[in-house]
């Protein structure tokens, strides 16, 4: 890709993805760190999508986060890309080639297979404050004991108080368990794989991320739209993509409670 | 891509995530590790994204739950979907009258931000990180 800037005397490579050779085509978006232009580094079929970043250590900034998911998204737009771990930074060409296009070639044939002509969608969901009617309309036990904590001062209703968050924690995090699975039931049929993540935000219903063929997208937010117009009063959704399938990638390390 | 208009109207698809905390959740433990060249900085950034994330078990979050519910104004509740009552629960919505499980949550996060030795309220994916710092 262009190569008018000069690279540091000290420079190392960060690497966003890799996608194949025949797919490479120029990048304009700024790189990570210093903005270097993004360039390829190619190892006969496979190419790494790189770019010169000071050595040391790639700060977790939020303009870094952009742009890492910015060079990513545009490499998205014209081929199939495996993303790289956000900071991932190699010494040299050199390195690249040997100890990531080589060493793990039949891995990022097969990822690239795998995701060839499929779009990552983020669907995250998080409870309206309505939900905690619910639990107490639900529940009897939670239901009494609020009667009998309000009103009363804090202090002699300390272990009461207690006791009643505990009984609502547990019923909210039963109710997103039920919440996803219903969700679940409706969009992952239209989806090739789906990964859970981290939920443990005491409002969050789930955070899900659903591989699916570019040629469904549009029955997918159907029926994603479908599903947040049944939930209006009590979840509210946010929806993103086309995305780079950051979650299908790597090791199926999270559960879909997290551990 | 152009977005097709959801006839339901309730969802649109936007291109990226919106907010760090999305931001944070899409990128940062996810794309495949190349062992040993993962070197990521996360000075400054890390108590944010450890305290999007709060533990739901703990006497802190109990303690908000009963506050909530004990709030709740069930009386002034005709059914689901009053529109003044999801105004305003919209994401940000600090500005409700009550102090609601959000609001009592985003204490938290600036409590945490501000001390540095809340060893406690740090998840397993806190000390992950850390080694990646060191290595």
């Amino acid at each position: 890709m262009s190569d008018n800037v000069p690279a540091p005397p000290d420079a190392e490579l960060y690497v966003y993805g890799v996608i194949r050779t025949t797919d490479a085509q120029p990048v304009r978006a700024p790189g990570v760190g210093i903005g270097s232009p993004v360039r390829v580094v190619q190892s006969t079929t496979l190419c790494a999508v790189t770019s010169d970043v000071e050595r040391g250590y790639v700060h977790a900034s939020r303009e870094d986060l952009q742009r890492h998911m910015r060079v990513l998204q545009d490499v998205a737009a014209f081929a199939t890309v495996v993303p790289l771990k956000f900071g991932t930074v190699m010494p040299d060409e050199e390195a690249v080639i040997r100890e990531l296009l080589q060493a793990r070639r039949s891995d990022l044939e097969r990822l690239l297979a795998a995701l060839d002509g499929r779009v990552e969608l983020s669907l995250r969901a998080t409870y309206e404050e309505i939900v905690l009617s619910e639990v107490v309309e639900q529940d009897a036990e939670v239901a009494s004991l609020r009667e009998r904590v309000r009103g009363r001062d804090e202090a002699s209703t300390y272990y009461e108080r207690i006791r009643l968050g505990e009984l609502v924690a547990a019923a909210m995090v039963a109710k997103r368990r039920q919440d996803t699975a219903d969700v679940l039931a409706k969009l992952q049929p239209l989806a090739e794989d789906v990964r859970l993540g981290d939920v443990s935000h005491e409002r969050s219903v789930l955070s899900a991320a659903f591989l699916v063929r570019r040629e469904r997208l549009e029955e997918f937010d159907s029926a994603a739209a479908q599903v947040a117009a049944e939930q209006e009063a009590r979840i509210k959704f946010r929806y993103a993509g086309p995305l780079p399938p950051y979650s299908f990638v790597g090791s199926e390390d999270e559960g879909p409670w997290g551990s | 891509m152009a977005m097709t208009p959801q006839r339901e109207g309730y969802l649109q698809r936007s291109p990226n995530p919106s907010g760090l905390y999305d931001v944070l959740d899409l990128i940062l433990d996810k794309g495949l590790v190349i062992d040993i060249y993962v070197r990521v900085s996360l000075v400054g950034i890390e108590l944010l994204t450890i305290d999007a994330r709060i533990v739901v078990a703990s006497v802190d979050t109990y303690l908000r739950f009963a506050e909530a519910v004990n709030r709740l104004d069930l009386a002034e509740k005709g059914g689901q979907g009053l529109p003044e009552v999801i105004e305003g629960l919209q994401e940000g919505g600090g500005r409700r009258k009550t102090k609601g499980v959000l609001s009592g949550a985003k204490e938290s996060i600036k409590e945490a931000v501000s001390g540095d030795d809340d060893d406690e309220k740090q998840p397993a994916r806190r000390r992950r990180s850390r080694s990646e710092d060191d290595g």
